[in-house]
């Protein structure tokens, strides 16, 4: 248990430390950095001010393992726009996205999962072909064109929601149906698989030879055992929910970590877009090894 | 492995199209039996026909008209050209525009995938054939790219190298590659116990002629059904940077661009809205559709 936990968080730290190089070396290798954070317009003076101040004068090597020391400190630089710590600037942001992504997870949960179950149980019926359509339109529709279309509809057709800000309730309708039905494709797909699978499995003829209730069939024995590759998917899926939800701030005016990033990009705040890497990168790799635990809670056979 | 007489050439050529051409009658006809299935070959056949006779649309996609700014869409407009789609901001026609756009999309889309393709399918062979510390250092870099959802690790490498054409082709490729890494390297490691894998190793087979002679033509189904359900999520990722501001150039018409203007129009031009949006989903929807009956074709085991 200990051994494994140790393992993941040793794969986990490589895989957020890979992550941040690849934004490092993609900065420091496509040209002058310096010459990014300024406008087009500045001084060759004030290029080597800022070469200096930031150690852009070093070598590449160098910078990297300074950068990776000033990362081991959790110090990635002051926000070029704001001139605060660049961590604060996003960790202060990351409330609003967590709120958006687990209403969305949550309302896309309690609607999937018996959808996806229900299309199991009844399959090649009417409620099966829904469940597939969901899904695979579901698939092929980007989730900033949902949230368009629903504005659209409730905002502008029907002016009955506010079509963008934070703060009440109201406002966290939009955004959250958005982010659900976007995310309501992968959720109805993967659990519909797995209980199609459950279903034909020989012990559930068992449990009907020997008389037990249909419905106890599926609520006891079948979806106790659908339910490991749907928490599974569910956790590769995380990172679609954080994904979703960085598209549909900035389409929402949703103060979260999404529309910082997509500002500090267009901005060229480079400390602000790698913390909010890392942050987000952190969030999913302790996401993923949460639902390892999940799972010995679903399976007592599974001991970690 | 020779039979006993050297077939000549051309008699191999007449076999090799024989067995190709009942190959495909095969396909259709299989394919042809589910009615959405056709339809999907017949959309996507349709939407590359005419993205690809854009030029001879008889309105100019780059022509201003500020007299015909947003005008709705109708059969024929003033002048007695069709306005199908209406126009945009800048009076250009938006059917024209959105056909151009399309040809960017199954563009960007169509190199990308090829790169992912290429590095995805050499890298997961590899892990998968040689095992240890090359598999161990693949996978650590998938579970890197994991760790982010695309579009964070989008904007933050298109921050760092800029928005160009090319650059975004590479970031779509950089991360694409993954899902055929993962299926190809998971297709490997059953494969490698098999005994024709063995006895080519017994007959003292180099590494590269076991990957590309024997492995790589038994994952070509997994890796076609790979490409075409990718294509589509490349399509919705391109459009999603150049929505977000952070993809192509807004120089050259994207569906992502033009759905990205009509932000502004929300509330005066629904069709701006509606019309990009519905090419993004049908184009996206026939790959999936596709790619879903290729997967049964070949093999209903592959989840992607």
């Amino acid at each position: 248990m200990v051994a494994y936990l140790a393992k993941r968080i040793v794969q986990g730290l490589i895989a957020i430390v890979l992550v941040l190089s690849v934004v490092f070396l993609a900065l420091n290798l496509s040209g002058d950095p310096v010459r990014l954070m300024l406008p087009s317009t500045a001084s060759d003076v004030a290029v080597q001010e800022l070469r200096q101040a930031y150690g852009f004068d070093r070598p590449l090597a160098i910078r990297y393992f300074l950068f990776l020391g000033r990362v081991a400190r959790l110090d990635f630089g002051e926000s070029i726009g704001s001139r605060r710590s660049a961590l604060a600037v996003v960790t202060e942001r990351l409330l609003a996205t967590v709120q958006l992504a687990f209403s969305s997870l949550f309302l896309a949960s309690i609607i999937g999962i018996p959808l996806g179950v229900f299309a199991a149980i009844y399959r090649a019926r009417g409620l099966d072909f829904f469940a597939v359509g969901v899904s695979v339109i579901g698939q092929s529709v980007p989730v900033f064109w949902i949230a368009l279309i629903l504005i659209l509809l409730f905002g502008v057709r029907w002016p009955v929601l506010p079509p963008s800000g934070y703060g009440s309730l109201k406002h966290l309708i939009l955004p959250v149906v958005t982010v659900s039905l976007f995310l309501l494709a992968g959720i109805t797909r993967v659990t519909r698989t797995s209980m199609v699978e459950t279903l034909d499995k020989q012990y559930l003829t068992t449990a009907r030879a020997k008389g037990v209730k249909e419905f106890n069939v599926v609520a006891k024995h079948a979806i106790r055992n659908a339910a490991i590759p749907i928490v599974t998917q569910l956790s590769l899926q995380f990172r679609f929910v954080i994904g979703g939800s960085v598209v549909v701030e900035t389409i929402f005016g949703w103060p979260g970590l999404g529309q910082l990033l997509a500002q500090a990009a267009t901005a060229r705040d480079y400390p602000v877009v790698t913390a909010a890497v890392f942050l987000v990168a952190s969030f999913i790799v302790l996401a993923n090894i949460f639902v390892d635990f999940v799972y010995t809670l679903i399976n007592p056979r599974i001991a970690l | 492995m020779r039979g006993p007489k050297q077939a000549s050439f051309t008699e191999k050529a007449k076999d090799r199209y024989r067995e190709i051409s009942s190959g495909l009658a095969n396909y259709f006809s299989r394919a042809f039996k589910y009615r959405a299935v056709a339809a999907a070959h017949v959309a996507l056949l349709l939407i590359i026909i005419a993205a690809a006779l854009a030029d001879f649309y008889p309105l100019d996609p780059f022509e201003q008209d500020l007299m015909g700014s947003l005008n709705p869409p109708e059969i024929r407009n003033a002048e007695g050209f069709p306005g199908l789609m209406g126009t945009d901001p800048l009076g250009r026609d938006l059917a024209v525009r959105i056909l151009l756009a399309t040809r960017i999309s199954l563009v960007v889309g169509g190199l990308s995938v090829a790169i992912a393709c290429v590095v995805g399918t050499a890298l997961g062979l590899l892990a998968g054939y040689l095992g240890g510390i090359v598999d161990a250092v693949i996978m650590r870099i998938v579970d890197a790219l994991l760790a982010l959802p695309f579009v964070v690790l989008g904007i933050a490498i298109v921050a760092a190298i800029g928005r160009s054409f090319f650059n975004i082709i590479f970031v779509l490729g950089f991360t694409g590659w993954i899902t055929f890494a993962k299926l190809v390297r998971g297709q490997v490691l059953s494969l490698k116990e098999e005994a024709f894998i063995e006895s080519a190793r017994a007959v003292g087979s180099s590494v590269t002629r076991i990957l590309t002679r024997h492995l790589l033509p038994q994952v070509g189904g997994i890796v076609l059904v790979t490409i075409t359900l990718t294509l589509g999520q490349m399509i919705i990722s391109e459009a999603t940077l150049s929505f977000l501001g952070v993809g192509i150039p807004p120089s050259i018409p994207t569906l992502g661009g033009i759905l990205n203007d009509s932000q502004t129009y929300l509330f005066s031009a629904w069709w701006i809205v509606v019309f990009p949006g519905l090419t993004l989903m049908a184009l996206v929807l026939s790959f999936n559709m596709i790619g879903r009956f290729l997967r049964d074709y070949f093999d209903p085991q592959i989840d992607v």
